[in-house]
């Protein structure tokens, strides 16, 4: 393996095979070569069954250049030795390698390989664009009003809203999910013509997305399923108890706080039992107390704010309620009702400079999200 | 030069008959066969050396129907004129 083979040696070998003397095999082969390198030299090719070709090819006259100093030299014309070995020879030397065959290869197999690639980082962007959309929803006012108490953070967001941020998060996730579903439609239609492999790894990936869509609808149904039993046990237990007082346990903050936040019990009296409809059917939630305006090129969400609310600062509030229906808060389509909630929903209060903060600091994670 | 003139010149060289030659011939091709399986560079001095050469697979394109083929893995006999061998050549050339 990997030796180098001398005359003598090629002539021993030859000895051994063929049944002659080395001596020979020697001369033979010293012969041989100078016979070939003598007709070569005279400027004829040579043909030897068996072997192959020696051919001469003519290498006309060029320039180049020494690589070292730059200078420019001419390369004079000159004979060049091809050798081309006889078929036979090149078979036999090929032997170790003659199983394979020149195979097609059909687009099929090798867009099946690519396709998990392209597809995994696609999946992972829309599982973290509706991740990062959840942090920045719940960690935004955290981060930016440290010094907030962290017990505030609990307290004016009362049960509805949290079923309300969880259905924020539900339709983010649906539009996530409609916009990827659609990039892939795109994306069949362009690779349409690329096989059936690629169809049923598409196949695939649509049906993983349909069972993880339902699997996430299971599991908040579940989990809302479970709050109202609580709640209506708890109810039962203690009938005695106000609907206010139930709020404040069940967040477990501070009793006298709840309610000072509160400014009237009743709206907090009122806000329970449509928490507690709510989850059963969130699609219809109080649409007889909805108050409705339009965004127009001179109105938008900051003028509905102020003109409702007393404080234009508080638009996010509005966005909020509305978010399934709004993508950029600067590029609300004109002719856009939204809905304006009552901001008793929310729990802010607009002589309360810290919510007013807060809402102020939501909309601002909401313009993060578009950039 | 053709097989059977190359013969001749080579069997008046060695004062041996064409079919001894031949037969010679026949049995040099083997022994450097079975060398270049092995792997075996084989050394000629003042003419050249005979080298097995691995060419790796490659896709190519069909020029006209434009399919791809998948090229396999082959081993090649390379020659590769010595120095003096190609001196000689382009003195008695110029």
């Amino acid at each position: 393996m990997d030796q180098k083979i001398t005359l003598p040696r090629l002539a021993a070998i030859m000895a051994e095979k063929g049944g002659y003397s080395k001596k020979a095999c020697e001369d033979y082969l010293k012969a041989f070569f100078s016979t070939v390198s003598d007709t070569l030299a005279s400027g004829e090719s040579v043909k030897i069954k068996g072997l192959g070709a020696f051919k001469l090819t003519r290498v006309e006259e060029r320039k180049s250049v020494n690589v070292s100093t730059g200078e420019e030299y001419v390369i004079p014309a000159h004979d060049k030795i091809s050798f081309l070995p006889a078929k036979e020879l090149a078979e036999a030397v090929n032997a170790p390698f003659a199983i394979f065959e020149t195979v097609e290869i059909d687009d099929g197999p090798s867009e099946e390989t690519s396709e998990p690639i392209a597809e995994a980082p696609a999946e992972i962007e829309s599982s973290e664009l509706s991740e990062s959309s959840d942090l920045s929803e719940e960690k935004a006012p955290e981060e930016s009003a440290p010094e907030e108490e962290p017990s505030e953070q609990s307290e004016p967001f009362d049960l509805s809203e949290e079923i309300l941020s969880e259905e924020e998060v539900r339709n983010e996730d649906q539009v996530v999910e409609e916009m990827h579903e659609d990039a892939d439609e795109k994306r069949r239609n362009r690779k349409r013509h690329f096989g059936r492999g690629f169809l049923v790894g598409f196949g695939a990936a649509v049906f993983a997305m349909a069972i993880g869509f339902v699997l996430f609808y299971i599991f908040i149904l579940a989990k809302m399923e479970t709050r109202i039993q609580e709640l209506t046990a708890y109810e039962r237990e203690h009938p005695q108890l106000t609907a206010v007082d139930s709020i404040s346990d069940s967040v477990s903050s501070e009793a006298d706080e709840a309610v000072a936040t509160h400014p009237s019990d009743e709206s907090g009296v009122g806000e329970t039992p449509t928490a507690k409809v709510e989850p059963a059917a969130p699609q219809q939630e109080q649409t007889d107390e909805k108050v409705y305006d339009t965004v127009s090129t001179t109105r938008y969400l900051t003028t509905i704010a102020g003109e409702h609310y007393g404080d234009k600062r508080l638009w996010a509030v509005i966005y909020k309620e509305n978010a399934a229906i709004l993508g950029h808060p600067d590029r609300i389509r004109p002719g856009t009702k939204v809905v304006v909630p009552p901001l008793s929903k929310y729990g802010v209060d607009p002589k309360n400079p810290k919510d007013v903060r807060k809402v102020v600091n939501d909309g601002a994670a909401i313009y993060a999200k578009y950039k | 030069m053709d097989n059977k003139t190359f013969t001749e010149t080579l069997a008046l060289k060695l004062g041996k008959s064409s079919q001894e030659v031949q037969a010679m011939t026949d049995t040099f091709t083997e022994a450097l066969t079975a060398s270049i399986l092995d792997m075996d560079t084989v050394a000629i001095p003042s003419f050249g050396n005979f080298e097995p050469r691995k060419r790796l697979e490659r896709i190519s394109v069909h020029p006209s129907t434009g399919k791809r083929l998948l090229v396999p893995p082959k081993m090649t006999l390379a020659f590769k004129p010595s120095a003096m061998l190609k001196k000689r050549l382009n003195a008695e050339e110029n």
